[in-house]
């Protein structure tokens, strides 16, 4: 326990700055730019109309969606997720890498405590930090979906796809930490991980290939699916359940049978 | 007596380079051991190897009678250890490090943190990173000692230490040892291996080539001898002569061996000065190292 309680102050101050960057974001897009937008959707169907039709696609403009606020949701869900990946891959590493960096895994490894309980430990302080930050998040935006009657179960589980988003950076996260020789910045490998991510997000919009989604983790969960399918897509929850198990089960035997390096 | 620290064979290879092979080592409970070697011998790979932070390629390690890799949690518990360079997290002032290395063990470990703090003459209340190598050397003893360990294991202790803490921190594990506790010291300073341990293992290219009594080693059987002729010297040969070194008409060697036939060699020569005395530990051990 005392190992999850020093990674949880350790990482506490980041979740806080991001869990308010994330929540005021959703406020500011669901209060602010919907209305805007709801109220000259023809003024922007002109505008968007003039865009190239690829540029459109990449950022997730589609005005048959964004009359509604399940659309606009998932739209600002495009930029959200980046931002939730960035943060959950900037915790994960920041945790992992952290006696990597300090070059101090002596000390933490000459301590009685078994490396496996030390990884769950770690890895139980990132979903901790998730989970909280996430409830946060879910009770604002339950609050945004009530305000345009869309029932509280659908309006839940849109909220919710965020943190099965995060889940899969905390595993590309933890890969990461575990099998990079040196990190020299969390933060700049994180903001790497979260633009490669959209820029991922962006192409799959634009190029039309079967079965390109499952390159883009940020498209796994997309809210609207709630709206028009009823639920996540099967293939895709089960795609990211093993992206999840593959990654932590790999860095989990790696950090349990890997030599320390020496200083 | 029983043996603390007992390895068979214990080998460890880093794929075509070596580490350590065939380490044969046994440390009794309550000994002081030192561990010598120059620079990349395999003092550090043996350590490491022993507190599972690193795992042996073939061989046996055990610590308490327990495996070093099965158990390493349970051996770890009786374990302080300090790491020839420390290092720590960024951004944590000393007490607070001391602290989470403290809970680690089943015990309160205040008082203990505050006293050798006192001991040490160090300011806990410091950030680690703003502090200086031998200041963070002070940290790294404190978190070894602060759990009062069974075994302590230090691996080249006294590099940052200024002589006045050198001479504290020799007086501190000569005190844990009287509490009962086994030490494990490696170094490549000799005099220091000298000043507190009982037995001394060498180590060369990942073999150990030799254990003996720091006592036996310095007993009388080695002389240091320095001797200078009236006439220049080319070559001098004897039985038992170690690191001999000729400069014109001088000769230094380390001898083991009859003392009647030392004098019946020196006969052969016009001596005008002598030296007969103790050997250091750095004269009798060269020979290992070249």
């Amino acid at each position: 326990m005392n190992v999850l309680k020093f990674e949880l102050k350790s990482i506490c101050k980041s979740v806080i700055i991001w869990t308010l960057a994330i929540i005021a974001f959703l406020y500011c897009f669901s209060i602010g730019v919907f209305p805007i937008m709801n109220e000259n959707a023809d003024l922007m169907s002109q505008a968007v109309a003039s865009m190239p039709q690829g540029f459109a696609q990449a950022f997730g403009v589609d005005m048959n969606l964004l009359v509604g606020f399940e659309g606009f949701y998932n739209f600002s869900f495009m930029y959200l997720s980046v931002m939730g990946a960035i943060m959950a891959s900037s915790i994960t590493i920041n945790v992992f890498s952290k006696e990597k960096r300090a070059k101090c895994s002596d000390f933490i490894f000459s301590k009685p405590i078994r490396r496996q309980s030390l990884f769950t430990y770690k890895l139980l302080a990132v979903i901790i930090a998730l989970l909280i930050s996430n409830c946060f998040y879910i009770i604002v935006s339950i609050t945004m979906f009530s305000q345009h009657n869309i029932a509280l179960n659908e309006a839940f589980m849109a909220s919710l796809s965020l943190l099965f988003t995060q889940l899969i950076f905390v595993a590309i996260g933890i890969i990461i930490s575990q099998f990079s020789k040196k990190i020299r910045s969390v933060s700049a490998i994180s903001t790497m991980i979260g633009f490669v991510a959209f820029a991922i997000s962006a192409l799959v919009n634009i190029i039309e290939i079967d079965y390109i989604e499952y390159l883009s983790p940020l498209k796994f969960f997309e809210p609207i699916k709630i709206f028009t399918d009823g639920g996540y897509n099967l293939f895709f929850l089960i795609w990211a359940s093993v992206i999840i198990l593959v990654c932590i089960g790999i860095s989990f035997v790696s950090y349990t049978k890997k030599d320390t390096a020496i200083n | 007596m029983s043996i603390v620290i007992e390895t068979k064979k214990l080998t460890k290879s880093y794929g075509k380079s070596r580490g350590i092979i065939d380490i044969d080592l046994s440390i009794n409970q309550g000994e002081i051991f030192g561990f010598i070697g120059p620079n990349g011998a395999g003092k550090s790979t043996t350590i490491r190897t022993l507190l599972g932070l690193i795992f042996k390629t073939s061989g046996e390690a055990k610590i308490f009678g327990l495996d070093c890799e099965k158990n390493s949690h349970e051996i770890l518990a009786e374990v302080g250890y300090l790491p020839s360079e420390v290092f720590y997290y960024d951004n944590m002032k000393a007490i607070d490090l001391l602290k989470y290395s403290a809970s680690f063990y089943k015990k309160d470990c205040t008082k203990r943190i505050y006293e050798l703090g006192e001991v040490l003459e160090l300011d806990l209340n410091k950030k680690i990173e703003d502090m200086s190598l031998g200041n963070k050397k002070k940290v790294g003893i404190i978190q070894g000692l602060l759990h009062s360990p069974k075994l302590i294991i230090l691996d080249e202790p006294t590099s940052g230490l200024d002589p006045l803490m050198q001479k504290k921190f020799f007086e501190l594990i000569k005190q844990e040892n009287q509490k009962g506790a086994t030490v494990l010291f490696s170094s490549h300073i000799l005099s220091e291996v000298q000043k507190i341990c009982d037995r001394v293992a060498i180590i060369k290219e990942g073999r150990i080539l030799q254990v003996e009594k720091i006592s036996d080693l310095t007993s009388s059987a080695y002389k240091s001898v320095y001797f200078t002729t009236s006439s220049q010297i080319n070559d001098f040969q004897l039985d038992g002569a170690l690191n001999i070194e000729i400069t014109n008409n001088s000769v230094s060697f380390v001898y083991k061996g009859n003392c009647n036939n030392l004098l019946q060699q020196l006969n052969k020569y016009e001596i005008t000065n002598i030296d007969i005395t103790e050997p250091s530990l750095e004269d009798i051990f060269m020979h290992y190292y070249v």
